[in-house]
């Protein structure tokens, strides 16, 4: 019966394994074959995730936690594994990397997120951190014999397993305070031995926030973030920056929610500055970059920095504005991903920005999606971005931080900027190099997908974000 | 019997040693060794926490976290291996083509 619970994680471990084994073992192994495995695994995966929908369930003591936030997240993870796994399948073929390892790896990964997402134990969000950390650090270096691939690979590597050591520190002090790593019982046990131990709870928190915010990277810990997302393949960028980026939200999420009460507002304050300068420092250098990845990733750096700005309240409202924003993001950025993608010829990317020039001329269908999903991530209706950015503000005001608000529209403008200049660069100028396209159904369909999406939820905005409202938050307490 | 606070305080001046390594040596095997000493001092943490409070639980999450180190260790090491074949350094400030 308990294995139900589990299966979401446990078929797509299991997918992994089959793809490893099939080939491995198989002799002419068709590289579509391990497309479609992963991808049924996912979709059974997915299925499973909907049954667990409304049937909150807690086992082991909160070490695996099933509930519509766990599932939400679930769900979110493997759609961006699935249009990850689609996006690649021509750039593998090009770069001769169609290995069952990639899809593997993926996979693993998808597995460690979910474990993030769904655990109440301190413990078993560490173990799911490094499930989820070494297979990218693994797909990094992926594409082998490039000087770079490698050199973002071992900063990604020291770096992430440097943060987890000071996440691994802030468990072993909350340990000490409480006498237990299960969040949900930890304001209990502080109330209970009050006094010697909430200095510890202090550091304790400080470190948690500290290894999670590397993962997210909010500003003081985001050096990592432009070089390894330049240096990785562009699929493992997509997929750093839109499911990894989600599972550190997740965790990070749940551990407030429930450690807030416990130390009350001493940690606004931190938030309100970490949140300010998250978005203005990523934003205001993401306008003097030339390489579109790099770019991105200073873009991802300021949309976690305004998503910070509502994480310091918990109540229906601000959860649901939060996720909402994260769900348009990552459409976005997979979809931008995904244009970045297929401007290449076999195994030579082009990643300038003045390559974007003249595209629409060249290639309509591309640019005028790149248009759509750079209007979402500027926040300019009526996409998806607006709508996410409205509801930020909105909780934000009611809570009381209309001075954050005021920066973020500030940022906001900021932004405009350099993700207009993209749209300007496509539309208004000649083009300067021929820049080929490849273009495959196996990218297009995706990316039809995450454009309409964006578009439907910056109309309809109001259905999904009130299904959160009402769903999500009763049931995170369990 | 040595007081368990002092067990505490040579974690944290481990877990710090750890965090100078990291910080100011450039060679990235010291680097990956002093990201072992911050987990070891982590270790040391979690038992004398157990200790001190009689909570048994504290000295099996030391086995997870003996568990991920190795992981850890193993990936690091391939990727370090692969360095060496192409760059024949160790050196942290050779890694400079990424900037910007």
């Amino acid at each position: 019966m308990f294995i139900y619970l589990f299966m979401p994680v446990f078929i797509s471990v299991l997918t992994g394994l089959i793809v490893l084994l099939y080939d491995a073992l198989m002799i002419n192994v068709r590289k579509w074959h391990l497309l479609f495995i992963s991808l049924a695994g996912i979709v059974i995966s997915i299925l499973y995730s909907a049954i667990l929908w409304k049937l909150p369930f807690s086992f082991m003591n909160g070490m695996f936690v099933s509930d519509n936030f766990s599932i939400i997240f679930s769900v979110l993870f493997l759609l961006s594994s699935a249009i990850v796994l689609l996006i690649s399948y021509p750039y593998l073929n090009d770069n001769n990397l169609n290995f069952g390892e990639y899809y593997a790896l993926i996979l693993f990964a998808t597995a460690g997120m979910i474990f993030m997402a769904s655990t109440l134990n301190l413990i078993v969000i560490y173990l799911g951190l490094e499930l989820l950390t070494l297979p990218l650090v693994i797909l990094t270096c992926f594409k082998k014999g490039r000087d770079f691939s490698h050199e973002a690979a071992i900063k990604f590597f020291i770096l992430s397993v440097f943060s987890s050591s000071f996440f691994l520190f802030g468990i072993a002090f909350m340990f000490g305070a409480t006498g237990t790593v299960n969040i949900a019982q930890v304001v209990m046990a502080l109330s209970t031995h009050k006094g010697i131990s909430f200095p510890y709870m202090l550091i304790s928190v400080g470190l948690l926030i500290l290894g999670l915010g590397f993962k997210i990277s909010i500003v003081p810990f985001h050096i990592w973030t432009p070089d390894v997302y330049h240096g990785a393949p562009t699929p493992i960028t997509a997929f750093m920056s839109t499911g990894a980026k989600l599972a550190g939200f997740a965790a990070l999420i749940r551990i407030l929610f429930y450690i807030f009460p416990a130390i009350h507002s001493s940690l606004t304050e931190v938030f309100i500055v970490l949140s300010v300068i998250t978005m203005t420092l990523g934003n205001i250098v993401a306008i003097s970059q030339k390489n579109i990845k790099r770019m991105l990733a200073y873009s991802s750096i300021a949309h976690s920095g305004y998503v910070l700005m509502v994480l310091t309240v918990f109540s229906p409202a601000t959860v649901a504005a939060a996720i909402f924003y994260l769900i348009v993001y990552i459409i976005a950025n997979l979809g931008a991903f995904g244009i970045v993608l297929t401007l290449r010829q076999k195994d030579k990317e082009y990643l300038d920005i003045t390559h974007f020039s003249g595209l629409a001329g060249k290639n309509p269908f591309l640019a005028g999606f790149m248009a759509v999903f750079m209007f979402s991530l500027a926040g300019i209706p009526p996409t998806a971005g607006f709508m996410g950015k409205f509801y930020l503000f909105n909780v934000a005001v009611n809570n009381g931080f209309t001075i954050l608000v005021i920066v973020g529209l500030i940022n906001t403008v900021i932004a405009a900027y350099y993700y207009l200049r993209i749209v300007y660069l496509m539309y208004m100028k000649k083009e300067t190099e021929n820049v080929p396209s490849t273009i495959s159904p196996f990218v297009k369909i995706p990316l039809i997908i995450l454009g309409i999406a964006t578009v439907f939820f910056g109309v309809f905005p109001s259905s999904i974000v009130a299904l959160f409202k009402t769903t999500l938050f009763l049931t995170l307490k369990l | 019997m040595i007081p368990i606070k002092l067990y505490l305080i040579l974690s944290g001046v481990l877990f710090v040693i750890g965090i100078g390594g990291v910080l100011f040596r450039k060679n990235i095997i010291i680097m990956l060794m002093s990201i072992e000493i911050m987990l070891n001092a982590v270790n040391l943490a979690f038992v004398s926490f157990s200790n001190l409070l009689m909570l048994p639980k504290g000295q099996i999450f030391v086995l997870f976290s003996i568990t991920v180190a190795a992981a850890e260790v193993v990936v690091g090491l391939s990727i370090i291996v692969s360095i060496f074949h192409k760059k024949e350094s160790m050196d942290a400030d050779d890694m400079n083509v990424l900037k910007g």
